[in-house]
């Protein structure tokens, strides 16, 4: 029982780490057995592809087994002009190529090399050298991930050729893409599902990248697992049975080497491939560090307008380009030295068969057609057998991706941890009341950053969080919408603990505004409706008016359908903002929390939009702010320092008290 | 030739780069550079596979020969055959036939000899790939250090970290797909055409029919293919518009998903990106199927093409004919000179050689194809080059900075739209210069010509009296330090990021940066200190400290220069007028600029310039500027109105 995937083991939060998810990167061989069975059960909804493709293999080979045979027949009865006499006796035939034999009985050697070219033909027509092929649609694939599992995604390929190999090609694609499609919809729903301390904790970019890529490791252990050994075992069964049926007699040794081909590179493919692996997993370690700081300092070199660029630092990046360079040089020799093995491995036994079948010439026993026969039979038995060797080895591979995705796929999720326990509660209408009760946070790490917080407050009003910056402001609101849930006290709305509630229902409630603008590459529009799918133009364009973002928004070359580039790049991060909270606004819940809006606004625009909160009364306004102009509005001001409710009261109140937090603190802003 | 572009991203028509001639012609021309850099170890490498190329044809030739005729067919070896397995010409030349006891003498010599040839060519081939890698890495790595420079330099230049982001996050990808164009565009066509060459050659010395033949089977295959190819085309550009919309998406989720939380959008977002999979995967099936489809066409053509030869040279051998070229063959370790059995296989083994070439040849037109839509930002990425040249003689970066000072500067982004138009302003040593303005004033523009991004069409900055444009580039900005509004922070600790530009800054020397910054205390306050991991942009830590922090790294730089560009939005006045004083303490001896809008920011500066019209329109304390009742005082009546 694979315990360990079910219940993911809590990480460390200050551990270093390249890749959290991947800890362990040996997998005990009962993992990656428990890992199998649940990737395979990804398979089995493809049942009838699946089927479909098990069938083809059956037809490939079949007719794979015949095309080596007309070659023969086109070398010894055509070129060599030996004859066909009836019954076909003293030659070596399997039993399925009688038909063709007696056809041809006392033709002459053109007629039936023609004969055997055109049902060569045909037979290319359908399956090509059935069995002995490679049919794929790969594209070309650089030393990136995002090339290489464009291709694990659609990744396919048939041993045959012809319209038979095309079909087979088309459902192999087909079934991979499907499987990955299964498993990235599930793992996407299950990350952006997770609570937000784990995506916080958790370096985001990094595991979900991570996880998309590996999805279709899954594929690969589907087919890898099933398909290939069946096809591979029926190969290798019916290859060696036609060996022995038709060589069994005159040419024992060919039917032996056969076998022992087959056995031997098996025994050998395995040692090998498993040091080419440790060795390669080795360098990658090594090299992995190096290879993160590139791909992390190139995405990052943004930062350079903070840093400068300077040549010092194109050197630094150099050096670690090149470091990744030699390191991936390294994997390249080892691979390469280890195909140079088996091609040597594989010219034993080349050798051997060669000699046995030209010194059967020689002897009579054999005809010069039995040479193109017999060794492409050898090409097929070896190629086989080395990938059977090499498909367990490269599985580990494949089973620490899975493994990956699995984790993301078990990880816990904020709705099944609250909705089983508690039943929904009834939509809140009319008058709403926020309650905290001594309300304290403390982060996984131990970090205590909120502690003993308690106020009330309800529609109409306007209440205003003030502290110096790090002291617990977001923290305290982030718990209005359940983004983060108190680790001591509770926090009530209308009576009813915010605890009970389904954490879509809390947030249905809830309109918040961050101060990081986070808008996704789409219109304005789009972006805009994230917040309320069915916005029209008119609510869209009050809302921006209200934060004054309608001016560039309609300077823009198609209004509310202008795209906004990747992370809102055309847009100033003022007027990324300014769309934010014209985002919020547009959602219309009956608490909006404002989270240092004023950075990005002008006082001008800021007034206007402090006006427009205070004429809605139906909703509670909570305002994280450093101006005094918005602090001297709210009804209610909380003022908090190192994670404590300082002092709390109307401006007018707290302004007067002689000595007071607050007082300094205005005092400062205002000298 | 200045301003030649005005974005930061590349226009349109260089998404997609159309794969026919004038395609074909600027991926060389663009390549050409890198291609020319290591031009000998190309051609090395060129030398040597066709080398082995041939040697291999000769071998596989000579032993078809040997096994069929002479160990097959009871024919004497030639001489060089004779001598190469050291048997003597009376016994295995000069004979009618072979006795059965030569012919497995043959054999066995044969399959040693050709054994030890064997061993050596994979070895040689080992090698020869090994070279090639080595050879591709050199042309990645200059490509990719030319890639990130001017992808710094276009991000600079705009002032905006998203908009290189984009470019700069691409450079590891397109970098690698560059290199695999060189490879696959023009490395491996280059062999496999010779190799053409090479094996048509041959079947017009069997026989000019089988030329003819293969000739025909080409002309129709390539006919199919540049039929085929608008329709591979196309489908390659949807798919990877479709993959990109993918990845887009799940990178916006991640970096938005507070927001995607806040509103509930996790259901219609889940939605979308299954729709946007679906889409992928379709195109990708349907790109995959066209491929595979020609593939399949083009092999079945060639093999009926080797039947028909099959057919021609099964005839020829009963007949008894003489073989073309004859004499020529014998260059390629072929001694026949009628048709045989030997004749018969070794064409048969040349034409499938020419087959499996052709077949290759067409494998890497599909894949530029597919590559060549991606490349046209490379390029155009490549073909950037730097705004502002470093001048011929240049005057060295002073030791101490007395000053820095603007000096009737007049520059535009776009002729005709001056930004500054006549700025003056001098900033001294140990102050603190608040720049103010309206979004738009030229506030940042003026930075930029400060760090020699551009130079003004007019006037000139000088350090120290000496003009910018005649020092290194590169000493400029290593003596300039910033730090934006918006924070980029790297999921590394704490100490990594603050040494981010200065990797050998002392403990010391950062908790001193940390101190001046204010950011020590909560450093302190957390668990590990400054060696806490942040998580992706520093989830950890709220906005302010995320400020703090990149003030900080600014200051860790210890640059003579530091321009603060509206860093400390976030922060809460208390701890910004801390930060400020910390900054003229620390100022001493530097100059500091601070573009910022709030009022009790620019109160403290020493030097207000307050901008209008691409012009400082006044300048001076606050105390001055309010006193004389311009357009200063007015702004800050207007800001302080409320509680004045």
């Amino acid at each position: 029982m694979p315990s360990s995937l079910r219940q993911p083991c809590q990480v460390m939060p200050d551990a270093k780490y390249h890749d959290r998810l991947d800890i362990k990167s040996a997998l005990a061989t009962s993992d990656v057995l428990a890992l199998f069975k649940r990737s395979l059960s990804f398979l089995w909804p493809q049942g009838r592809l699946f089927a479909s493709r098990v069938g083809l293999m059956v037809v490939i080979y079949a007719l794979g087994l015949i095309v080596p045979w007309f070659l023969k027949i086109v070398v010894d009865h055509g070129v060599m002009q030996q004859p066909i006499e009836a019954g076909a006796d003293g030659l070596l035939f399997p039993i399925f190529m009688k038909p063709f034999l007696d056809f041809a009985t006392g033709m002459e050697p053109l007629t039936i090399t023609i004969y055997a070219l055109v049902s060569l033909g045909f037979l290319f027509l359908f399956v090509g050298y059935s069995g002995n092929t490679f049919l794929d649609a790969n594209l070309a694939e650089g030393a990136d991930v995002a090339t290489r599992s464009e291709n694990k995604i659609s990744a396919g390929y048939s041993t045959a050729q012809g319209l038979v190999g095309l079909l087979d090609l088309c459902i192999a694609i087909r079934l991979s893409q499907r499987i990955t499609h299964h498993v990235r919809r599930r793992t996407f729903g299950r990350l952006s599902r997770q609570s937000m301390t784990t995506l916080n904790l958790q370096r985001t970019g990094d595991a979900m990248f991570r996880v998309i890529h590996d999805a279709p490791s899954i594929a690969a252990i589907c087919h890898a697992l099933t398909l290939n050994p069946l096809a591979m075992v029926v190969s290798v069964g019916v290859n060696l049975w036609v060996l022995s049926a038709v060589y069994g007699g005159v040419a024992p040794a060919l039917v032996w080497i056969g076998f022992s081909a087959v056995g031997l590179t098996l025994l050998a493919t395995s040692p090998l491939a498993q040091w080419a692996r440790r060795i390669s997993q080795a360098s990658r370690a090594s090299g992995s560090a190096t290879t993160d700081e590139v791909e992390e300092g190139l995405k990052h070199v943004g930062a350079v307008q903070s840093l400068g660029s300077t040549d010092r630092q194109r050197e630094q990046f150099a050096a670690a380009s090149r470091e990744s360079f030699h390191q991936s040089l390294l994997l390249v020799w080892v691979t390469n030295v280890v195909e140079w093995i088996a091609e040597n491995v594989h010219l034993v036994f080349a050798t051997a068969g060669f000699w046995v079948i030209f010194s059967g010439i020689v002897s009579g026993d054999l005809t010069l057609g039995d040479a193109p026969v017999v060794i492409r039979m050898y090409s097929l038995l070896y190629e086989t057998s080395m990938q059977f060797g090499r498909i367990w080895i490269d599985q580990q591979d494949n089973a620490a991706a899975a493994r990956r995705v699995f984790f993301a796929m078990d990880h816990n999720v904020e709705e099944t941890r609250r909705s089983a326990e508690s039943p929904r509660i009834e939509p809140i209408d009319q008058d709403l009341t926020l309650r905290f009760e001594h309300v304290g946070f403390q982060y996984p790490d131990g970090r205590h950053v909120l502690s003993d917080v308690s106020f009330e407050a309800s529609t109409g009003e306007t209440i205003a969080i003030v502290g110096p910056s790090g002291a617990g402001k977001t923290t305290l609101a982030y718990m209005i919408p359940k983004f983060l849930e108190p680790t001591e006290g509770r926090v009530l709305l209308n009576g009813v603990d915010l605890a009970s509630y389904d954490v879509q229902l809390a947030r249905e409630n809830v309109a918040y505004v961050f101060q990081e603008h986070q808008l996704m590459t789409d219109t304005v529009a789009a972006n805009l409706r994230v917040a309320k799918p069915d916005a029209t133009l008119a609510e869209m364009t009050q809302a921006c008016r209200l934060v004054g973002a309608l001016d560039f928004v309609m300077e823009m070359p198609d209004g509310f359908d202008s795209m906004i580039g990747r992370g809102g790049g055309t847009l100033s991060t003022g007027q990324k903002q300014r769309l934010s909270i014209a985002r919020g606004l547009l959602h219309d819940a009956r608490i909006l929390i404002l989270d240092e809006p004023t950075a990005a606004l002008d006082p001008i625009s800021e007034g206007m939009l402090l006006n427009a909160l205070e004429t809605s009364k139906s909703r509670l306004n909570v305002v994280i702010a450093h101006r005094i102009r918005t602090i001297e509005r709210a009804d209610l001001i909380l003022f908090i320092d190192q994670g404590r409710l300082v002092e709390t009261g109307s401006h007018a109140e707290l302004a007067a008290k002689e000595g007071g937090r607050f007082r300094k603190f205005i005092d400062f802003a205002e000298t | 030739m200045k301003k030649t572009f005005s974005s930061a991203t590349p226009p349109a028509e260089f998404e997609a780069l159309r794969l026919d001639l004038k395609g074909l012609g600027r991926i060389y021309f663009s390549t050409w550079p890198y291609i020319y850099s290591q031009l000998r170890h190309f051609l090395a490498l060129l030398a040597l596979s066709v080398g082995m190329i041939g040697f291999g044809t000769a071998v596989g030739f000579l032993s078809v020969d040997i096994l069929w005729d002479s160990v097959g067919n009871e024919e004497p070896l030639s001489h060089a055959q004779a001598s190469v397995m050291f048997l003597p010409a009376a016994d295995f030349v000069d004979v009618g036939s072979l006795s059965e006891s030569a012919r497995l003498e043959i054999l066995f010599r044969f399959l040693i000899v050709s054994a030890v040839i064997i061993v050596l060519t994979t070895s040689v081939f080992t090698l020869i790939a090994m070279y090639k890698t080595w050879i591709l890495q050199r042309v990645n790595q200059a490509l990719r250090v030319d890639m990130v420079r001017n992808a710094e330099e276009l991000s600079l230049r705009f002032h905006s970290t998203t908009a290189a982001g984009d470019g700069i996050y691409r450079v590891f990808q397109d970098s690698a797909m560059v290199t695999a164009v060189v490879d696959n565009i023009v490395v491996q066509p280059i062999i496999a055409v010779m190799t053409l060459i090479l094996q048509l050659t041959i079947a017009l010395l069997f026989s000019p029919w089988f030329a003819f033949l293969l000739f025909l089977a080409s002309v129709t295959v390539l006919a199919m293919t540049v039929w085929y190819t608008p329709r591979l085309r196309t489908w390659s550009q949807v798919a990877r518009r479709a993959n990109a919309a993918l990845f887009t998406r799940v990178q916006d989720t991640f970096q938005s998903i507070q927001a995607i939380k806040a509103y509930r959008y996790e259901g219609a977002n889940l939605e979308r990106f299954q729709h946007e999979s679906s889409i992928a995967l379709d195109t990708a099936f349907a790109l995959r199927r066209d491929f595979a489809t020609l593939k399949v066409a083009a092999a079945f053509l060639l093999a009926i093409t080797l039947f028909t030869t099959d057919y021609v040279a099964t005839q020829f051998v009963l007949n008894g004919e003489i073989v073309f070229g004859a004499s020529l063959l014998v260059l390629f370790g072929m001694s026949v000179t009628h048709w045989t059995i030997a004749a018969h296989q070794a064409r048969r083994g040349s034409i499938e050689a020419f087959s499996f070439n052709f077949q290759s040849l067409l494998r890497l037109w599909c894949f530029a194809q597919d590559m060549a839509v991606g490349l046209g930002r490379a390029f155009w990425l490549l073909a950037q080059q730097p705004e502002v040249r470093d001048p011929a003689d240049p005057i060295g970066f002073p030791s101490v900075v007395r000053d820095v000072k603007f000096d009737g500067v007049r520059f535009s982004y776009e002729p005709k739209k001056l930004v500054l138009d006549g700025f003056d302003l001098t900033a001294r040593a140990g102050e603190v210069t608040a720049l103010v303005g309206a979004s738009g004033a030229g506030k940042s523009t003026a930075m930029s010509l400060l760090l020699r991004l551009f130079d003004p069409d007019e006037g000139s900055v000088r350090i120290n009296g000496i003009s910018v444009s005649s020092m290194l580039v590169n000493d400029i900005r290593s003596a300039v330090a910033i730090a934006l509004q918006e924070n980029v922070l790297f999921p590394v600790s704490i100490a990594d990021n603050l040494r981010y530009a200065t990797p050998d800054a002392t403990d010391e020397v950062i908790r001193q940066a940390a101190s001046v910054a204010c950011a020590l205390e909560f450093i302190d306050a957390l668990p590990s200190g400054f060696e806490t991991e942040l998580g992706i942009g520093g989830a950890l830590l709220s906005v302010g400290q995320k400020q703090r922090l990149s003030i900080a790294r600014a200051l860790t730089r210890n640059a003579p220069i530091l321009v603060l560009d509206e860093p400390t939005a976030s922060l809460d006045a208390e701890t910004e007028r801390q930060v400020l004083a910390n900054l003229k303490d620390w100022a001493q001896g530097r100059v500091v600029f601070i573009i910022t809008h709030r009022m009790s920011t620019i109160r403290d500066a020493d030097q207000i310039a307050f901008l209008g019209d691409g012009k400082v329109i006044e300048a001076g304390t606050h105390e001055s500027l309010v006193a004389s009742q311009g357009r200063y005082a007015e702004f800050a009546a207007s800001t302080m109105s409320s509680h004045a």
